[in-house]
């Protein structure tokens, strides 16, 4: 287990563009992969990190809406390397959250209909396996890896509000 | 209106329906803020503007830790290339513990000539001199 620190804003890695994460056996992208479950599972509501918000520059998310109740669509744990939108279709305001910036939450549009293809990652007692992945999903899952692929390249809700007085929202307590 | 600091603040733009009233109603406002125990009251006159107020096409979101001159640079570094700020809004964000973040967001317009590589890289230089994130985009409007 390697729960690690989740970076805030203004760490300078949560601005940054991620690399593509090497799949040729890569210790490098197995160990990203484990710290970045481990500490997604460290905090039990978290639906979604990106490895960009652990200081990890490499191209990996972890979402898992199966346990929230507004997901109508779930694909379960997915651990995507290289996730690439490659369809988006419809728009809708929802309020969301973040780790990287805990004392606020923002009404961002999103796409309602994703289509996303990536290298999922299943983690082994021997190592990691890689197998192509394309999913379609909606709603809730689709926001969700909409917001961590944003993290690869550096894009934080703050990025998408149209405004700050009207969208942004201070958060009483976080959990 | 807006909170300002803790401070509860608006400003309204109205029509009397003659002029004469204007004294009254001055009277009046500061019966009202010396009842409320206001801080500040103005009554000022404006000159109707018929001309329409030029509509944003894009945004400018700018956010970084707070220090003075922020609203200063990015203003000066947009009004270098012919850019009109339409609206402007901006957030504090303490926490204790935390560094305070500073957000300010523009909208604005752009001339139709624009040079956007020479205004990517003022707002480049924006970024950097400032130790700020910088994003320009258009403005999206949803049709219905």
């Amino acid at each position: 287990m390697a729960v690690r620190e989740v970076l805030r804003f203004p760490h300078p890695a949560l601005k940054t563009v991620a690399e593509a994460a090497p799949l040729d056996g890569s210790a490098e992208t197995e160990r990203a992969a484990r710290d970045l479950l481990d500490t997604m599972l460290s905090f039990g509501h978290c639906v979604g990190l990106a490895a960009t918000q652990l200081g990890d520059m490499t191209r990996i998310v972890a979402v898992d809406v199966s346990e929230h109740p507004k997901a109508e669509t779930s694909h379960g744990l997915l651990l995507l390397a290289n996730p690439r939108v490659v369809g988006e279709e419809g728009g809708e305001v929802a309020r969301e959250g973040c780790l990287s910036i805990p004392h606020l939450t923002a009404n961002v549009r999103r796409a309602t209909e994703v289509v996303v293809e990536a290298d999922a990652l299943t983690l082994t007692d021997d190592g990691l396996d890689v197998s192509d992945l394309r999913i379609e999903t909606d709603g809730f899952e689709a926001r969700c890896l909409l917001h961590e692929i944003d993290h690869l390249d550096g894009v934080l809700f703050l990025d998408r509000v149209d405004s700050l007085t009207r969208d942004v929202f201070r958060r009483k307590q976080y959990r | 209106m807006s909170i300002l600091r803790g401070h509860f603040t608006m400003m309204l733009i109205v029509s009397l329906p003659d002029d004469s009233k204007r004294e009254a109603l001055a009277a009046d406002l500061d019966a009202v803020a010396a009842d409320l125990g206001l801080e500040a009251l103005a009554l000022s006159a404006v000159e109707p503007r018929s001309d329409i107020t030029p509509e944003a096409t894009h945004v400018v979101s700018v956010y970084g830790v707070d220090h003075p001159g922020i609203v200063h640079r990015a203003a000066a570094a947009i009004a270098e290339h012919g850019v009109n700020i339409v609206d402007l809004e901006t957030r504090l964000v303490e926490e204790s513990g935390e560094p305070s973040i500073y957000a300010l967001l523009m909208e604005v317009t752009l001339p139709p000539d624009v040079d956007m590589a020479a205004l990517d890289g003022a707002l480049e230089a924006l970024a950097s001199g400032e130790r700020v994130e910088v994003n320009l985009r258009e403005l999206d409007t949803h049709e219905l």
